[in-house]
């Protein structure tokens, strides 16, 4: 069987791991280019106006791979709603005939209910080489996931006991060891890498300092994950000098979404309690999530919620409202930044800002007794 | 003891299963009048920005009734069928209506695989409205809901346009006649473009969010069929090109229906009539235009998409273009 030349869409540093992944399953990966505005306005030019960020910005990675480069098959993602994300596939997949390119778009389901499908979907073009590869690339793959979170668990929690500084090379540092995640092929290898940039975070000064402000940053998965989209909002964050929970981790999602829900495991039980008092049931994508950890964040006293999503994402409009009143009963900050093409990154910014300063002066004038919080 | 009804969402479809079931065991129920500007603007501003128009206009009839019953009716629309779901905005329907309004029940409106009414989610709420009613009876009146809904649903599919449908069914109601098992065709004109109107009904029958685009097209003439009114057989078909299945239930009946025409060749035009930040219209439309663009010699389609902002009369000129179109699109094929 021929070597086939697949590419998908990018997201954050996913793309680390589904290289690798389709490397050793016996594919040829290719890439698109990093997301930057040119991504974003090719691929709004041929999609429907009101349709969501992400798809405008995979049609935009599709795009520019195939202006320069040949591949035989586009691999996705899909879903079983009601979350728009799955029927991507196929709006995207009419999109691209409509503009000349005939290639096959596999789009892989849940695996809980399409397993042969999904597994079809992979023989056709690897034939028996398929079972034959699949443990060597699930463990590389898992483990490039697991290691690229950790580094990134570690950057966030280390940062606000730095100087301005120290900060910055944290974070240079974050994306050497990125890079360096990348580029090797060998599992042993990634935990040397790890231990490496423990030893390094390890030896950076730490200041101690009496105030952390503690920022949750919930919502959407692509726009959470993709900093091209979100205007780097976790790392600038992270740089001011604010500790940020971020709640959705890639191995975290492929780990519940993939393996627990293939399991019949039900992981979402403690998230479904606590959004309970404001929301009932599942909405699609992460809007359950959104009002939970939204709750969490106001029960173990974050200074604020950051709510990042497309405009227009249907779960996470939903969810908005309804964090509208768990920060007036909770009496926490929130910040929702919705994001489209046109979102200009000098007004997000500005919004970030404030909402820091906001969050600053509020603890400021709680802890001198005139806050809200104190008397609740 | 009051029920409000808000005149939005699937009162333009259930309503006849409501009222049926409220009627049977004896509630109150007062229903908010046509969308006006005032209730439009209320809404507006009882909701976020970013939510559609249609929910906008919910709270706007909510608000309008909350001073004036007891208790607002707005049911949750999660699944419908096996595989399908509402969107995500109308499943969270009751948490966002118990938000901003005093006196809400939790309802769930849901049809299972055999599109028939998931009865526990009605129990424990109609339990709190008639207090010490037998389950029997309880059920006796879903069941009767369900009837009216039934003949309803049998009344569009004869091709009467909903208002109609809704005025038809209480006057042989009334009148004591079986309504489902009378056959009369729906009162339209026989000559005239025939426009297959695509839409949500709580879209294209609102006074103020239609923007009487179905009165433009019956004043110039046309015949206008919508998907309420495909046989049960089709609603759910697939195109030939189509390699998923829409999970959204009306997003794929919009599909489908275009399909039902389309194929038999029975339209000479479609309208898609959309609501401003609806999501799955969104992605419909784009289907719809593409698998629209493989057929050969397909009916011209007009895209409609309407906000809180949009004028009539803006509306009502591209409609009438649209039809000088088809008008000039029939000469030409004659010459």
């Amino acid at each position: 069987m021929p070597r086939y030349k697949v590419t998908i869409a990018r997201m954050g540093t996913s793309n680390i791991f589904l290289r690798s992944f389709l490397e050793e399953l016996g594919f040829e990966p290719l890439l698109p280019p990093p997301i930057t505005q040119e991504t974003l306005s090719l691929g709004s030019r041929y999609t429907p106006e009101f349709a969501c960020l992400p798809l405008k910005v995979n049609l935009g990675n599709y795009l520019q791979t195939l202006e320069t480069q040949d591949p035989d098959l586009i691999f996705m993602a899909g879903g079983i709603g009601p979350c728009r994300f799955g029927l991507y596939g196929e709006v995207q997949k009419e999109i691209l005939r409509s503009l000349g390119y005939d290639l096959p778009f596999i789009v892989i389901e849940p695996p809980k209910k399409h397993f042969t499908e999904v597994i079809q979907n992979f023989t056709r073009f690897l034939g028996g080489k398929f079972w034959r590869n699949l443990p060597r690339a699930i463990r590389i793959c898992w483990c490039k996931a697991k290691v690229t979170d950790v580094l990134d668990k570690m950057t966030l929690s280390l940062a606000p006991h730095l100087s301005v500084e120290w900060r910055k090379e944290l974070w240079r540092k974050r994306d050497e060891f990125l890079i360096a995640i990348d580029q090797t092929g060998k599992t042993g290898r990634l935990k040397a890498i790890l231990a490496e940039a423990e030893e390094v975070f390890a030896s950076f000064p730490q200041e101690p300092r009496a105030d952390v402000f503690r920022v949750m940053v919930v919502g959407e998965i692509y726009t959470v994950l993709e900093p091209a989209v979100n205007f780097q909002v976790e790392r600038r964050l992270s740089l001011m000098g604010i500790e940020v929970t971020r709640t959705i981790y890639i191995s975290e999602w492929i780990w519940q979404q993939i393996i627990l829900n293939f399991l019949r495991i039900d992981w979402q039980k403690s998230l479904r309690e606590e959004a309970k008092p404001y929301l009932s049931r599942f909405i699609g994508g992460h809007g359950l999530e959104t009002v939970a950890y939204t709750v969490r964040a106001a029960r173990r006293h974050y200074d604020g919620v950051v709510q990042l999503a497309p405009l227009g994402c249907m779960p996470e409009v939903a969810a908005m409202s309804i964090i509208g009143q768990v920060s007036k009963e909770r009496q926490i900050p929130v910040l929702s930044l919705l994001m489209d093409e046109h979102t200009a990154e000098a007004g997000a910014l500005t919004r970030i800002e404030a909402f820091v300063d906001l969050i600053q002066n509020r603890k400021a004038r709680t802890s001198s007794g005139l806050g809200s919080r104190a008397r609740s | 003891m009051v029920i409000g009804i808000p005149r939005s969402l699937f009162y333009y479809y259930f309503f006849p299963f409501w009222s049926g079931v409220f009627q049977a065991l004896g509630l109150t129920y007062l229903v908010s009048p046509e969308t006006t500007k005032g209730i439009m603007e209320n809404g507006a501003t009882l909701t976020a920005d970013e939510i559609c128009l249609p929910v906008k206009l919910h709270f706007g009839h909510a608000h309008y009734l909350a001073d004036k019953v007891d208790l607002i009716f707005s049911p949750g629309f999660g699944r419908w069928g096996r595989r399908s779901h509402f969107c995500p905005k109308l499943i969270s329907l009751p948490d966002l209506t118990r938000l901003q309004f005093q006196g809400t029940l939790e309802f769930h409106h849901e049809l299972d695989e055999a599109n028939s009414i998931v009865e526990e989610y009605w129990l424990a709420p109609l339990r709190q409205l008639a207090p010490g009613v037998k389950k029997k009876t309880l059920l006796y009146a879903l069941k009767e809901g369900e009837n009216k809904q039934a003949a309803f649903v049998a009344l569009c599919r004869q091709g009467y346009l909903l208002p109609q449908a809704f005025k038809e069914l209480d006057v042989r109601l009334a009148s004591g006649e079986d309504p489902a098992r009378m056959f009369k065709a729906g009162s339209q004109q026989e000559k005239g473009p025939r426009i297959l109107v695509l839409g949500h009904p709580y879209m294209v029958y609102d006074n103020l969010a239609g923007q009487g685009l179905l009165q433009t097209l019956t004043k110039a003439g046309a015949r206008v069929f919508t998907k309420e009114m495909v046989p049960a057989a089709e609603e759910d078909k697939l195109w030939p090109t189509q390699e998923k299945r829409v999970f959204w239930t009306l997003g794929q009946q919009m599909l489908s229906a275009a399909y039902y025409y389309v194929s038999r060749r029975q339209i000479d035009g479609v309208i898609f009539h959309s609501a401003c930040l609806c999501g799955p219209d969104a992605l419909i439309g784009e289907l719809l235009e593409k698998y629209l663009g493989k057929v050969e010699d397909a009916p011209p389609l007009l895209k409609l998409t309407v906000d809180e902002h949009t004028g009539d009369a803006g509306l009502q000129t591209r409609v009438e273009a649209f039809l000088d179109l088809l008008e000039w699109r029939k000469q030409y094929a004659a010459v």
